[in-house]
């Protein structure tokens, strides 16, 4: 058994790229993850040990829950040898863990939702900024930048196209489509065409995040969503 | 939405695929390779045999792009998607292999040709995909 490319993507987007451990939250990198596949990104901690003798290790579980999202954790090297260290075993017990997950991945999810929102022009404000790290993300890494087009066989660079998608246009999309399905009422009865479109290119992404479809297929950006949200 | 040229042959941004060439060159089962047209080489393997191969940057490859390929080129034997940002559907994989013509990335490609019926080989990923989808 190894981790699936499934549960990779979805421990990563879940966290944004970010170390979960409490406190921490550092960027993670793909140089952390060098002579690695451009999907096996960053440090991904087994909660219960993957193998006789590593702490919290559990005889009794099966080897695909071993390897599955659930147990586990996207950490930074420094956060994943500290809670490996045959010494830590009791101070970082597999509970403990769980609740570090959690709370960072609610940190996550839960960026966007601070203040009620009563106007149109304050959800745009809201969603604009996120739009925007998309689209640089997009301009620096995407299929169309230059990077691609000069680096067509880059394993390194793509990896960096790979974890941006996971650790930053993933979580923004959940965000602005939470947002979008909360204030709909906001937009006018014609622009719902455009907000519609939007959404099911979220959503088409997410078919990318649970490997049901390859990242070609995903359904492309609307443009004139862009042009709603950032247009006068 | 291409990488680099929308139309035929979807040519890469230098208009080249040295990195392509030179893995065929280093390959142990490779006896010469040889660039006919723009993205068009022949690939000549150590058993003799003489494959027609198709290399281009198109950002979804699938069955139009493959009858458009087939009516610039004639009968292929093999078509690689270069980029790693470009990729190719699975149907078409699928269809083509039915037609032992074999549809890859450069990687898939180089561990293809270590088999006698190169057509066949499938990624870890597409074995799974192809099982899932009752194709094999
Ligand atoms: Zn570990
Ligand atoms: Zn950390």
């Amino acid at each position: 058994m190894s981790i699936t490319s499934k549960s990779i993507k979805i421990l990563w987007s879940n966290a944004a790229g970010r170390c979960s451990f409490r406190g921490c939250t550092e960027r993670l990198s793909v140089e952390e993850a060098e002579g690695v596949t451009p999907y096996t990104l960053g440090e991904m901690a087994h909660i219960k040990g993957n193998k006789l003798g590593s702490n919290r290790y559990d005889a009794d579980q099966p080897a695909l829950e071993r390897d599955g999202y659930e147990n586990l954790i996207l950490l930074c090297p420094t956060h994943h040898t500290l809670i490996d260290k045959a010494e830590n075993e009791a101070e970082y017990s597999v509970e403990l863990l769980h609740e570090m997950k959690q709370e960072h991945e609610e940190f996550v999810s839960n960026r966007l939702q601070i203040t009620e929102l009563k106007s149109l022009e304050q959800l745009k404000d809201k969603i604009a900024p996120y739009m925007a790290e998309n689209h640089q993300v997009w301009d620096q890494y995407g299929p169309m930048s230059e990077n691609a087009r000069k680096n067509p066989n880059s394993d390194q660079v793509y990896a960096l196209w790979t974890s941006e998608r996971l650790s930053t246009i993933v979580p923004n999309n959940r965000e602005i489509k939470e947002l979008l399905v909360e204030y709909r009422a906001l937009f006018s009865r014609k622009e719902h065409r455009v907000v519609s479109k939007f959404i099911k290119h979220v959503e088409s992404y997410e078919q990318w995040v649970e490997d049901k479809i390859p990242y070609n297929a995903v359904q492309r950006f609307p443009s004139d969503f862009e042009d709603l949200i950032l247009g006068e | 939405m291409p990488a680099h040229n929308e139309n035929f042959p979807w040519m890469s941004y230098y208009r080249n695929y040295n990195f392509f060439e030179q893995r065929m060159t280093e390959h142990s089962k490779v006896s010469s390779c040889q660039k006919l047209d723009a993205g068009l080489y022949s690939i000549e393997l150590n058993t003799g045999k003489k494959l027609n191969v198709f290399i281009c940057e198109c950002y979804s490859f699938g069955t139009a792009e493959y009858v458009e390929s087939c009516e610039n080129y004639g009968a292929l034997d093999a078509v690689i998607i270069s980029s790693n940002w470009c990729g190719y559907s699975l149907e078409l994989k699928r269809d083509c292999m039915a037609d032992q013509v074999g549809i890859f990335d450069i990687g898939g490609f180089m561990a293809a040709i270590n088999q006698r019926e190169y057509w066949t080989y499938l990624t870890d990923y597409e074995k799974d995909k192809f099982k899932e989808y009752g194709w094999s």
